[in-house]
């Protein structure tokens, strides 16, 4: 994915990966406040046609509907998310299913292009398939949201 | 405290800023903002944001920080306030190019100026708390010399301009499609770098 800057409100079940990203020094790693901040700096970035990610939870993205609706979408501004799944089985927080369980269907609603990745794709294919969603998001010109599970055995 | 009784526009205000960006990215917040800036004088610098209230600071954040250039973000008391956490980490990154002009007339005069937060809380003295030098005014005069100051500065600053409840009468609506918006800004962005 080589990207430049890393935007981060991070989830215990992807602490290695925020680790793994935090550790480069070749990547200005900043931290959000909150969600909604995070598209709309990643929106600018990515005016300027610099590369950037964004990796938070999946419960960020409702902070987030608005500015992902009205300006990412509305202005054709592409951009990339990596948000960790919440919700499902192995779930420690009693609260999130009722947000968790529908989060895909309401990102369809939006018209938010979004991939889950989870144990039904081998994770040897995972890198490949990020870096083919962030390619899509700047060839459609749209914002782009990977909804991935890191629970793993 | 109430609305501030103050006859320095925000067209006023805009229009001084209208003079000084000329070359600079300006992304100017949703209603009123941007619809008197428009009218002021339309540029392809200019990023209106018609929607996504709150989202000013943090668009022109990513901006100052992919372009390395000048960027004016004009933000009003209740967009500011809507999204004031973008300030915390505007302290944090401390972007050297990135100058925020909030218009404060304390209330929410798109929406028939009901009275807004910064009606009693000081909203420069909360950009200060987060780290971020302040430039602050009362009047034109010192919104000139504020302003004038900040294209000086080296370094992030924020200026906290006191501005009154007036607005222009008859202001076109910006109904451009967003799309559009972004492709002569990008394009602009493109052939001025």
């Amino acid at each position: 994915m080589s990207p430049e800057f890393f935007f981060y409100l991070p989830c215990g079940s992807g602490r290695a990966v925020f680790e793994h990203f935090l550790a480069k020094s070749s990547l200005v790693c900043i931290p959000l406040a909150q969600e909604e901040e995070g598209v709309a700096i990643l929106g600018g970035l990515s005016l300027a046609k610099r590369r950037a990610v964004m990796m938070i939870q999946d419960t960020g993205l409702g902070n987030a509907m608005t500015v992902l609706t009205t300006f990412a979408r509305a202005y054709h501004v592409p951009l990339f998310i990596v948000a960790t799944r919440t919700g499902g089985g192995r779930e420690i927080n009693s609260a999130v299913h009722e947000y968790s369980d529908r989060l895909p269907q309401v990102l369809t609603a939006a018209g938010l292009h979004h991939e889950i990745l989870d144990a039904r794709l081998p994770v040897s294919r995972w890198a490949q398939r990020l870096a083919d969603l962030q390619r899509y998001a700047h060839v459609s010109h749209q914002p782009v949201i990977a909804l991935v599970d890191l629970r793993w055995d | 405290m109430g609305l501030t009784p103050n006859r320095f526009t925000r067209m006023a205000a805009l229009g001084h800023l209208w003079k000084v960006s000329h070359d600079d990215i300006v992304v100017a917040t949703c209603a009123l903002t941007s619809r008197e800036l428009a009218a002021v004088g339309h540029r392809p610098n200019h990023l209106y944001v018609l929607n996504a209230m709150g989202s000013a600071v943090p668009i022109g954040l990513g901006l100052a920080l992919g372009t390395g250039r000048r960027t004016w973000v004009i933000e009003g008391d209740g967009g500011l306030l809507m999204g004031l956490n973008a300030l915390a980490t505007v302290g944090y990154v401390q972007p050297p190019e990135l100058r925020i002009v909030v218009l404060d007339n304390g209330a929410f005069c798109s929406t028939g100026c009901q009275e807004t937060a910064a009606a009693r809380v000081d909203l420069g003295a909360c950009a200060e708390g987060l780290g971020i030098p302040v430039l602050r005014s009362d009047d034109e005069e010192g919104f000139v010399r504020a302003v004038d100051e900040a294209v000086r500065a080296e370094g992030t600053r924020l200026v906290h301009a006191r501005i009154g409840a007036e607005s222009a009468p008859d202001v076109a609506y910006l109904q451009a499609d967003p799309a559009a918006i972004t492709h002569d800004f990008v394009r602009w962005l493109d052939a001025s770098t």
